[in-house]
């Protein structure tokens, strides 16, 4: 399950956002409905410029983004990035090539196991004939 | 989208050998390389039974290593094998994903064969509240990144199918 040197480099940031409790606790109530900064911040208990940063930190690893609000021109709503979900894919997608390639690996060892068998069937039959 | 991945792959051997060779000689079978071990030149081996280990085992200058990759859970030849899956870094208390292994008896023009079906599922139980490791290797730091991605695919899986509670 190896990654590029880039793509490592680049979860690696996202590892780092996700380090922090607080931007985790900010990732789950946005799982559920985008929210304004004021009210992740009372949902988390944190200061405001406490959660400037941590928002700031969440949008730089690209899992989450900021758009205006439809009822208030002058706020600004936040929520998941549709991008990270794909990288969330991706994941699986590696952990899948990872056993497709064990299988085939296997699929080699054990069919070589019958051939050998066979080969073994075949000989004993042909002195059995003798 | 959901937290498991699955695979098929239909083996020309009957089921009882199908077994064997996956569980008897897993290091056989186990590809070598930084994508698949810790160190290339290990062994793999899982002890047969409930409670059995899947272990990799090298040595490290000059010390002898045991990794414990996983844990028999269901053990049930030539049919069923279940191991609970925790790659290196995980704790005792964390909880871990599973590997589930079936091998189905099948007939075929050619004879019987084997479906085998390998099940890794489990991504979206592991909880976020896990401490940054650092120095790690790329296979460490993605097995512990699974975990990661396990939670936040949840929470996003969540959000995208509001109206399909957990379709899995």
């Amino acid at each position: 399950m190896s990654a590029g040197r880039d793509e490592v480099r680049e979860l690696d940031q996202t590892f780092g956002a996700l380090a922090d409790p607080t931007r985790r606790r900010v990732l789950e109530l946005l799982g559920k409905a985008p929210q304004r900064a004021s009210e992740l911040a009372a949902l988390t208990q944190a200061s405001r410029p406490g959660m400037s940063r941590h928002l700031r930190v969440l949008k730089d690893a690209g899992l989450i983004i900021e758009r205006g609000d439809d009822d208030d021109a002058r706020a600004k709503v936040f929520e998941l990035d549709p991008a990270s979900w794909s990288q969330a894919k991706a994941w699986l997608q590696r952990v899948e090539d990872f056993w497709s390639e064990q299988l085939h690996s296997f699929k080699q060892l054990a069919e070589s196991h019958a051939q050998q068998t066979k080969g073994r069937d075949v000989r004993s039959a042909s002195r059995r004939r003798e | 989208m959901n937290d498991r991945v699955r695979i098929t792959m239909r083996v020309e051997v009957v089921q009882a050998l199908a077994f064997s060779v996956f569980t008897e000689q897993l290091d056989g079978w186990w590809r070598r390389g930084k994508r698949y071990r810790l160190s290339d030149d290990s062994v793999m081996t899982l002890s047969p039974g409930v409670g059995g280990k899947l272990t990799e085992s090298f040595v490290h200058r000059g010390k002898a290593r045991v990794f414990e990759i996983g844990v028999v859970r269901v053990w049930d030849p030539p049919r069923q094998l279940l191991i609970e899956w925790r790659p290196v870094n995980f704790k005792e208390r964390d909880p871990s994903t599973e590997v589930e292994v079936s091998f189905e008896r099948a007939i075929g023009h050619s004879g019987e064969h084997t479906l085998v079906t390998l099940e890794h599922r489990g991504w979206s139980r592991i909880r976020t509240d896990h401490p940054v490791r650092h120095g790690q290797s790329d296979s460490e730091f993605l097995a512990s990144l699974g975990r990661w991605w396990g939670d936040l695919a949840a929470t996003l899986r969540n959000r995208a199918e509001p109206r399909v509670p957990n379709s899995e």
